[in-house]
């Protein structure tokens, strides 16, 4: 049996697209205690990555905490807060680092609200509670889709973490833990790096990270 | 049928859960937030203990942070409100210093945001010790002790970031986390008394005192107002917020019986006319919280509740270092 020819060059073309996808896998490993949470991700120069701004995320409180400890966005995309605590609370956010700030306004018990951000890509912004002061979390607004959220905890130091499915134009992995130095590196297919990642100018932890098919 | 029976109980599980208060537990010194996510050197915190007893940091020279946050008096004076450097009266109460290293905010309205950050607020403030940073900062550099170790320390020197920064590393010290309580946790069932066994059962129950005073410190790090009369508009006047009139934030109790007299005002001079206080519902009710209300304790629940606040113990011995 004859295969057409533009049979097999479709084959072909949708193989080479897979083959363009890869896996970026690595491990941060923090000297001594972790930070809070942490994001890193794969973007690329030219290249729009970020979903459409229909994907919502979802963030809860329940005993006095949210219910994660970052959320991630994409500009023009919304957010829903739950409160599932039988007290009230009120999300807000007055970050000096981006100057954002928000209010969600008092959320009684079982209620719910979304809010929609259009930040600038790559803002990571810090939220809280206007009566509980000690809850914390931030918010990412990601540039790209191919990003991993990391929640550290006190007494675990190494956190792995994989990225799939990567496009081959994206070359540029970041990192961002709020309060540390945020980095991007780039890293092509085959490539193994190791990076220090900083606070203040102090090392706080490693990243071991590679590239491949 | 089924499925609306499983939706019910999961919605009152998540209910039922909720509405119990953060668990009474010994604080962990893992839970300190560092400000560079690691413990203070030896030198940074004698640094910081000798600034915090040394009067130049006021503009006369007659006051340290020590001067009203005494700690053979609690890391309080013992006054109703305190007096400033001048010698004119303050507005409220010094507040204790016990186990702010896992604090979020500071002073009673909760204005500052880090230890750091509140250091630097009564050295300035005209009210209290009055002295200009810019007049502080080459007062210490007269010094050859802070010049050496402020270097040594910090590298960049003397600055009013690291005086705020060596003040908190100090403050972060005052732990009281081995109280009787502490150990009746812990399984020495022996550890309390039985007043204050049953102290703890009204503190958790009855006396609703965990509503607010809850976790590891016994503070919820929120702003309520209780019904203390008067018209200090409390968290409201930092953040406009109308529902937070009058609120305050909830002290954390460790080592409460040294510190007092009580309430933001100083209005409550020991713990037995604290918790009469909260029995009776407060003395005012304009924006007071829903959570104040009549307790309906008897003297026996009174004593009990103080024999538990007893418990809460654990005395910090500072030794007064040499001012340079």
């Amino acid at each position: 049996m004859l295969v057409p020819r533009w049979f097999v060059l479709a084959i072909m073309s949708i193989s080479s697209v897979y083959s363009n996808a890869d896996t970026v896998k690595g491990e941060i490993i923090f000297d001594k205690k972790a930070s809070f949470s942490g994001v890193v991700y794969m973007t690329g120069k030219e290249t729009k990555t970020s979903p459409s701004p229909s994907n919502q995320s979802f963030v809860d409180q329940k005993d006095k905490r949210f219910t994660k400890k970052m959320v991630v966005t994409h500009t023009g995309s919304t957010i829903m807060f739950k409160n599932s605590d039988a007290i009230d609370h009120n999300i807000f956010a007055n970050d000096p680092g981006t100057g954002i700030k928000f209010d969600v306004g008092l959320m009684s018990p079982a209620q719910e609200k979304s809010i929609t951000f259009d930040w600038e890509e790559n803002s990571l912004v810090r939220f809280g509670c206007k009566i509980h002061p000690k809850m914390k979390s931030y918010i990412f607004a990601s540039p790209t889709e191919y990003f991993q959220v990391l929640e550290f905890e006190k007494k675990v130091k190494t956190y792995p973490f994989v990225l799939e499915n990567v496009p081959a134009n994206l070359l540029s992995l970041s990192l961002k833990i709020p309060k540390y130095e945020e980095f991007m590196i780039d890293l092509k297919n085959g490539e193994s790096k190791q990076v220090d990642v900083m606070r203040k100018g102090k090392k706080k932890a490693t990243m071991n990270v590679s590239r491949s098919d | 049928m089924k499925r609306i029976n499983i939706a019910l109980m999961g919605f009152l599980m998540t209910f039922s859960f909720s509405l119990y208060a953060s668990k009474l537990v010994t604080p962990s010194l893992d839970d300190i937030e560092y400000p560079d996510d690691e413990a203070p050197s030896a030198r940074e915190v004698e640094l910081g203990k000798t600034l915090f007893f040394d009067p130049r940091l006021s503009l006369n020279e007659k006051q340290s942070c020590a001067t009203c946050h005494n700690p053979d008096l609690g890391f309080g004076e013992g006054l109703e409100t305190g007096i400033g450097t001048m010698g004119g009266g303050l507005g409220r109460n010094t507040p204790h210093i016990y186990n702010l290293a896992w604090n979020v905010s500071f002073f009673w309205d909760g204005r500052a945001g880090s230890l750091e950050e509140q250091a630097l607020g009564p050295i300035q403030a005209a009210g209290e010790m009055n002295l200009p940073l810019e007049k502080l900062l080459p007062r210490l550099k007269g010094v050859k002790y802070y010049q050496d170790t402020f270097n040594a320390v910090y590298g960049d020197g003397i600055t009013a970031q690291n005086v705020g920064r060596a003040i908190a590393a100090f403050e972060r010290t005052l732990n009281a986390i081995n109280t009787p309580f502490d150990k009746y946790l812990a399984g020495d069932k022996t550890a309390m008394g039985p007043a204050a066994v049953r102290g703890l059962a009204l503190f958790e129950g009855k006396a609703n005192c965990t509503k607010c005073h809850d976790g590891a410190n016994l503070t919820d790090n929120s702003y309520h107002n209780i019904g203390i009369k008067g018209d200090d508009k409390g968290r409201a006047g930092i953040n406009g917020e109308a529902s937070m009139t009058g609120a305050f934030k909830t002290p954390g109790l460790r080592n409460v019986v040294f510190t007092a007299p009580y309430m933001h005002d100083g209005s409550e001079a020991s713990l037995e006319s604290v918790v009469k206080f909260y029995n009776r519902g407060g003395d005012q009710k304009k924006g007071r919280s829903d959570i104040i209300k009549p307790l309906d304790l008897t003297k026996q629940d009174i004593y009990d509740l103080v024999a538990f606040l007893g418990a809460l113990t654990d005395p910090i011995d500072v030794v007064r270092p040499k001012i340079p």
